[in-house]
């Protein structure tokens, strides 16, 4: 998830070309993040001890871990750590960029440190990112909004997983997206019984017009009817999911159809209690509850 | 045999044209239904299901008009052997007991498996041709 996230920052930050981005993104299904890049990035190993342990490799057939451990740059412990968190995304895909020349290594940890501060991630919330912890991403959103968020949490959380499972395995929520513009074509779902909330996604037409493609399988050149059911249909998947969920801890809850949103609905005015903006491919989808 | 002349005849009935696509494509390339009706809501469900007296029904829950529960409910009062399936994203308690107590003989969670349908219709239209 941070990887796509990271990747979107270089790209925005003019570091890294859109081309450049999409063969490392090629590149990082077939690599995994070397001990040398975990290291730097955790701040266990400067960019000068982890080029001498590279060299040391060169003239002995030992592992970066031994030699890095033999030499006093790390612990036993950090090296465990470390190899655990070798199946980090996006500092793989800093690597990628390291060895085909696009960085340095010094100015790939000044990315990072730009991308970290840019996000405004705590650290529990960049642990979350990088182990991609729906829970724990969503439970980040809602840090120092109160009590009483875990019926908000476990909506946003169900529809992030619901997106991985049929839509985009590789999407992110994105703390860096801009408010939701003005005017963006949207769904709703509105929910009754024993509590009164509202259901809404939106996004560009491409976005949702991509949603729609994924979730069906099928090609819909353009956003028409089918297209526009797709993504009531997928609303309404993981809004059923949520009634069952809700109904399990005892709280009942029924549905109306979901519907497209008229860009003058006065829904569209109320403050939502959450939104959540998920990057897609073709941008970036909302997904709000009013309640 | 079937009520209609030997020839399957299923009617879905689901607000989405997504899914009654899905489901008419699946039903006659795969489970070898004759004829398949579609239903936007329960209105036309009944109405369809009354000129029609389809071998299955697949019902959505969460419909326009009138909703899949009062739809199975005024069907099943019409017709006591009516084989209506229920097929939700929606399967609460509250739904799957309404459904039972209305007489549905099954329940499928959306997102459909193929599989699952087939099997579905397999075992129900069996039924309808002994």
């Amino acid at each position: 998830m941070l990887s796509r996230l990271f990747g979107q920052f270089l790209l925005q930050e003019q570091l890294v070309t859109a081309s450049q981005l999409a063969r490392a993104f090629v590149l990082m299904e077939e690599t995994r993040p070397l001990l040398g890049v975990l290291a730097m990035a955790g701040g266990q190993m400067t960019p000068e001890q982890v080029k001498e342990v590279h060299e040391a490799q060169k003239r002995s057939d030992r592992r970066f871990g031994q030699i890095a451990v033999e030499k006093g740059y790390l612990s036993v412990e950090a090296l465990e750590t470390l190899l655990s968190q070798q199946q980090s995304r996006h500092l793989l895909l800093g690597q990628i960029l390291i060895e085909k020349g696009i960085f340095s290594s010094e100015g790939f940890l000044k990315a990072l440190e730009a991308y970290r501060e840019a996000s405004g991630l705590s650290a529990a919330s960049y642990t979350a990112f990088d182990r991609e912890d729906i829970d724990g991403i969503v439970a980040s959103l809602f840090t120092g909004q109160g009590g009483g968020q875990e019926l908000l949490e476990n909506y946003v959380a169900l529809f992030v997983r619901n997106v991985i499972r049929f839509v985009d395995p590789g999407v992110a929520i994105d703390p860096l997206a801009d408010a939701a513009p003005s005017g963006l074509p949207a769904f709703r779902q509105v929910f009754s019984g024993d509590r009164d909330l509202t259901s809404l996604l939106s996004g560009e037409t491409a976005v949702l017009l991509d949603l729609a493609r994924r979730y069906s399988h099928l090609e819909l050149p353009t956003f028409d009817e089918t297209a526009e059911a797709a993504v009531g249909e997928f609303l309404n998947l993981v809004n059923g999911l949520f009634t069952v969920n809700c109904s399990d801890i005892g709280i009942e809850l029924d549905m109306s159809p979901p519907e497209p949103v008229g860009i003058k609905d006065p829904l569209r005015r109320r403050k939502p209690a959450v939104i959540a903006p998920l990057r897609l491919p073709e941008g970036i989808l909302r997904v709000s509850l009013i309640g | 045999m079937s009520k209609n002349n030997g020839k399957s005849v299923v009617l879905v009935c689901d607000d989405s044209v997504l899914v009654r696509s899905m489901m008419r494509d699946l039903m006659q390339n795969e489970g070898g239904v004759g004829e398949v009706l579609e239903a936007r809501d329960g209105l036309e469900a009944v109405a369809l299901y009354r000129e029609h007296r389809p071998d299955l029904v697949f019902m959505d829950i969460v419909m326009p008009q009138k909703n899949g529960l009062e739809a199975l409910t005024e069907i099943r009062g019409y017709d006591r052997a009516a084989r209506v399936v229920m097929a939700s994203s929606t399967g609460t308690h509250k739904n799957l007991k309404a459904a039972i107590d209305a007489g549905a003989c099954d329940f499928i969670q959306k997102p459909f498996e193929k599989e699952v349908v087939l099997d579905i219709l397999h075992r129900h239209l069996e039924g309808a041709w002994e």
